[in-house]
C-alpha cells in the first residue's frame, strides 16, 4: 500500500512542525509529509512532477498569509499553468483570518474543496484526514 | 280825404314802410317802400290782404306764425297798439327778413283803418343774433373749463358763474348768485375770500390762495382760488376755483415719499452717497463718514479717482458706463477706498442711476458697505479650512494605520498564538518523553516568537503616538558617520563604495528615529547586493519643494515593483527568498518618517538597483 502523501505549504516552521507530527499520527494509513517553506519553490516541485501522477501529492494544504507569494496567489499560479492534479485531490486552504471574504474567496476556485482556521484541533483534523481519505479511495478504487 | 301827397312827404322822409289797412286787414294804401318790400303791385296793390301777404311769418326763434300770431292782428280785431314787434318774413322768392311792425288803429272820417308800419331789421337782428351765438359760444367756453369760474364784484358779491359740473358747486347757483363771498361762507374763509379780490382788484393783478373744503363731508379737498381783474375793470374780477386735491394728493406722497428715501438715506447702516453726474458727491450719510474719515464738504470737493485706489478706476469706469448707457441697472463691485489717514478700505459698493424723463442720469446712488471685517472671517475660514484639511488627512492616515495595525495583529500574532495552542494539546497527548521535549522546545520558541512581534507592534504604536518627541537639529554628516561605522564590517567584506553628499546640512527632527532610518536605508542598500557586483551607494540629502529631501541609492538586486509595489512598506513583506530579513525595517522606518508628516517612496529595477527617496515635511 503506498502512503498517503500530504503536503504543505506554509512558512510557519513550527506550524509546520506540528502539522506534519499529526497527520504522521493518522490512524487508518501510513502518511508522508512533503513541506514547502514558501509557495513558489511548491510551484517549482509541482512542475517538475506535472507528468508523473505517482509523484503527485493526494492532498494539499496552503496557507493563505505568507510573505513572497500569498496562498490564492499560489492559486492563482495553478491555474495560469494549468496544474490540473489540483482538480483530482482535495485541496485545502489554511488561514488564521475569520474573514468571510477570505472564507468565500474559496468559491472563485473550483478545486478547492474547504477552509480550514488555525489552530487546528487535533480531533476534527483526524475527521477531516479520514472523510478525504475515504474519498479519495473510493474514487481510486485502491486499498 | 288822405291823399298821396302825404304818404309823398312820408315815404321821402320815412325809411318806414306804411300800410293802411281796413278792419278786414285789406291794405287800401301802401307807401313805395312798403310796395317794395312787400312786392306789391304798383297800380294794383289795393285790396290784398295782409294775411296773405304775411302768410309766411316766423317768430324769433324761427316758429312759423299763424295768422293768430301776426303782430297786427290785435289792432285789427280789438284796437290794440302793437309796437316793435319783431317777426320774420318771407315774402315771394325773396330771403328772409326781419321785420319791426307797429300799429295802431286810426280813425279817418267815421271810418276805422289800422296804420302799419314796419321796418327792417335784419341786420339788426343779425348782429344780435351772431353776438347771441358768441355770447352762447363764450359760456360754453368757460362752462367746459374744469374749473369753476365765477364774476365777483369788488364787495364780495358772486355775479355769475360757469362750470360743466354742477355737482362741483357747494350750492345750488340759486342760491348764491347775487350773494356776498361773506354772506355763503361766514368765516374767516368768507373773509381772506373777499380781502384777496380785493386786494386784487386794487393793485391790478393776478392774486391766488389754497383753502381746504369747508364742508365737513368734503373735507379732504383742496382748491386753489385765483382772482384777476375783469380787463379794465376795478369793479369786477374773475374768480376761478380749481380742485387740487389730486395735486395736493400727489404732493403729500412726493412728500412721504421723500421723507422715507431721507429717512433711509441718513440713518441707513449703509454708506450711501448722492453722486452728481460730474462725479462729485452731492449728499453723504453719517455711517459713509464714518466709513471713509471724510465729511460731506470734503467729499463734494474730491474727485472719484481721489479717494479710489489707482487699480481699480478702470475696473470702476466700466461699470460706471453700463450704468449710463442703461445696459444694467446697477452693479456691485468690490473696491478699495483712500480713507482719510490714507490707509485702503475693501468696500462692497453698489451703484445705481436716477434718469430724468428723457432717460439721461442725472444723479447716482451709492452703497458701500465696509468688508474689511468679512473679509477677515473669509481669510480665517479659509485659514480654519485648510488646517481642517491638514487634520482630516492626518486622521485618515492614522486610520488607515489603524486598520493596517488591527490586519497585522489579526495575521501575525494568531499565528504564533495558535501554535502554541496546538502544542499544548499535543504535549498533553504525548507518546513519549522525547516527542514532549521537543514539543515544550518548539513551544518555547513560539511563546518568545510572540513576544516578539508584540514587542516590534508595540515600538510601532509608540512610533504613531509620537506627539511629545524630541526634536532637535540633527547634522546628517554626523549621523552618516556614525551609521557607516556600524556597517564597517560588511562594508569592508563585501568591497562597497558609498558616496555622500549633504546639500542640506542638517534638519530638526527625532535623533532618534533619523538614526533608525540611516541605518535601515543604508543597511538595506548593503544587504541586497548583487553577488560579484561591486556595491556602490550614494546618499544625499537636497532641497525640494521647499522642504527637505534625502535619498538612498544603490545598484543591487532591485525590486520588482510591478509585482511588489504595493507592499514595500508593509509590514513583514519580503521580496526575495534567501537574505536574512524579517521584512519589518522598511515598515517601521515608513512609519518613522509618516509620523512626522513626511513620505517614502522607491524607484527600483530589478537587478540594476533602487533609490529610496523621503521626503521630510521641513
Amino acid at each position: 500500500m503506498t502512503k498517503l502523501r500530504i503536503a504543505i505549504i506554509d512558512d510557519d516552521s513550527i506550524f509546520r512542525f506540528i502539522f506534519g507530527k499529526m497527520v504522521m499520527k493518522f490512524p487508518e494509513a501510513a502518511t508522508e509529509v512533503i513541506g514547502f517553506e514558501d509557495a513558489v519553490s511548491a510551484i517549482k516541485h509541482f512542475q517538475s512532477v506535472k507528468d508523473r501522477r505517482e509523484d503527485w501529492p493526494d492532498m494539499l494544504f496552503v496557507d493563505i498569509n505568507m510573505p513572497q507569494m500569498t496562498g490564492w496567489e499560489f492559486m492563482d499560479e495553478v491555474c495560469r499553468m494549468e496544474m490540473d492534479f489540483v482538480s483530482n485531490i482535495p485541496v485545502f486552504i489554511l488561514s488564521s483570518s475569520t474573514s468571510l471574504a477570505d472564507m468565500e474567496k474559496i468559491n472563485e476556485y473550483e478545486f478547492i474543496d474547504d477552509y480550514l482556521i488555525k489552530p487546528l484541533k487535533k480531533i476534527e483534523f483526524m475527521e477531516l484526514l479520514r472523510e478525504y481519505y475515504h474519498k479519495t479511495v473510493g474514487s481510486d478504487g485502491e486499498g | 280825404m288822405l291823399s298821396d301827397e302825404i304818404f309823398g312827404i312820408t315815404q321821402n322822409i320815412s325809411k318806414e314802410c306804411l300800410i293802411l289797412a281796413d278792419f278786414e286787414g285789406n291794405i287800401v294804401l301802401a307807401n313805395k317802400k312798403a310796395k317794395v318790400v312787400l312786392c306789391l303791385d304798383e297800380q294794383n296793390y289795393q285790396g290784398s290782404s295782409c294775411f296773405e301777404l304775411f302768410s309766411f311769418s316766423y317768430a324769433e326763434d324761427l316758429t312759423p306764425l299763424d295768422r293768430n300770431g301776426l303782430p297786427f292782428i290785435a289792432t285789427l280785431e280789438t284796437d290794440k297798439m302793437v309796437e316793435d314787434s319783431v317777426i320774420g318774413i318771407e315774402i315771394g322768392e325773396k330771403p328772409l327778413i326781419w321785420i319791426s311792425v307797429s300799429s295802431r288803429m286810426i280813425e279817418i272820417s267815421g271810418t276805422k283803418y289800422a296804420i302799419i308800419g314796419f321796418f327792417d331789421v335784419t341786420e339788426t337782428i343779425r348782429k344780435s343774433q351772431k353776438l347771441q351765438t358768441r355770447k352762447n359760444q363764450l359760456d360754453q367756453l368757460l362752462a367746459s373749463i374744469d374749473d369753476m369760474v365765477f364774476e365777483v364784484s369788488v364787495t364780495g358779491e358772486i355775479l355769475n358763474c360757469w362750470t360743466n359740473d354742477e355737482d362741483q358747486l357747494f350750492y345750488d347757483p340759486t342760491m348764491f348768485l347775487g350773494k356776498n363771498l361773506e354772506v355763503i361762507f361766514p368765516n374767516k374763509l368768507g373773509r381772506s375770500f373777499v380781502s384777496l379780490i380785493r386786494d386784487s382788484l386794487r393793485e391790478n393783478k393776478s392774486l391766488s390762495m389754497e383753502y381746504q373744503s369747508p364742508l365737513e363731508d368734503n373735507s379732504e379737498r383742496w382748491y386753489r382760488m385765483q382772482v384777476r381783474p375783469v380787463y379794465y375793470s376795478k369793479q369786477k374780477a374773475a374768480v376761478i376755483i380749481t380742485d387740487i386735491s389730486n395735486r395736493m394728493k400727489i404732493e403729500d406722497e412726493v412728500r412721504v415719499n421723500e421723507q422715507k428715501f431721507n429717512q433711509a438715506f441718513l440713518h441707513s447702516g449703509l454708506g450711501m452717497a448722492l453722486v452728481g453726474t460730474d462725479g462729485r458727491c452731492i449728499e453723504v450719510n453719517n455711517t459713509l463718514t464714518k466709513i471713509l474719515g471724510y465729511d460731506v464738504s470734503e467729499m463734494s470737493r474730491m474727485k472719484c479717482s481721489d479717494y479710489t485706489h489707482p487699480d481699480d478706476l478702470p475696473y470702476i469706469e466700466e461699470n460706471m458706463n453700463k450704468l449710463k448707457t442703461l445696459e444694467t441697472e446697477s452693479y456691485t463691485i468690490k473696491k478699495r477706498y483712500i480713507h482719510k489717514d490714507g490707509r485702503f478700505i475693501w468696500c462692497l459698493q453698489t451703484m445705481s442711476a436716477v434718469f430724468d424723463q428723457h432717460g439721461t442720469p442725472i444723479f447716482y446712488i451709492a452703497q458701500i458697505q465696509d468688508i474689511t471685517q468679512y473679509r477677515k472671517y473669509v481669510e480665517e475660514l479659509q485659514r480654519n479650512n485648510r488646517q481642517l484639511e491638514i487634520a482630516t488627512i492626518d486622521l485618515e492616515t492614522k486610520v488607515r494605520q489603524l486598520e493596517e495595525f488591527n490586519q497585522i495583529v489579526a495575521h501575525n500574532l494568531r499565528g504564533p498564538a495558535g501554535n502554541i495552542q496546538m502544542l499544548v494539546a499535543e504535549i498533553e497527548h504525548a507518546d513519549n518523553e522525547t516527542d514532549r521535549k521537543e514539543y515544550l522546545e518548539l513551544l518555547q520558541c513560539s511563546s518568545d516568537g510572540l513576544i516578539e512581534i508584540m514587542q516590534e507592534l508595540i515600538e510601532i504604536l509608540e512610533v504613531r503616538g509620537s506627539k511629545s518627541l524630541p526634536m532637535e537639529r540633527c547634522g546628517f554628516e554626523q549621523i552618516y558617520r556614525k551609521t557607516i561605522q556600524q556597517f564597517s564590517a560588511e562594508i569592508h567584506t563585501k568591497g562597497a563604495v558609498i558616496e555622500a553628499d549633504f546639500e542640506v546640512p542638517a534638519i530638526s527632527y527625532s535623533r532618534i528615529y533619523l538614526e533608525s532610518i540611516m541605518y535601515n536605508l543604508i543597511g538595506n542598500a548593503l544587504k541586497y547586493t548583487v553577488p560579484g557586483r561591486k556595491p556602490q551607494i550614494t546618499i544625499r540629502s537636497y532641497a525640494s519643494e521647499g522642504k527637505c529631501g534625502f535619498s538612498v541609492k544603490d545598484n543591487g538586486i532591485g525590486i520588482d515593483l510591478d509585482r511588489y509595489g504595493m507592499h514595500v512598506f508593509k509590514f513583514r513583506k519580503t521580496f526575495h527568498s534567501g537574505y536574512d530579513s524579517k521584512g519589518i525595517g522598511l515598515f517601521m522606518t515608513r512609519h518613522q518618517i509618516e509620523s512626522l508628516g513626511g513620505r517614502i517612496y522607491v524607484v527600483s529595477e530589478p537587478d540594476k538597483g533602487s533609490t529610496f527617496y523621503v521626503q521630510f515635511d521641513k
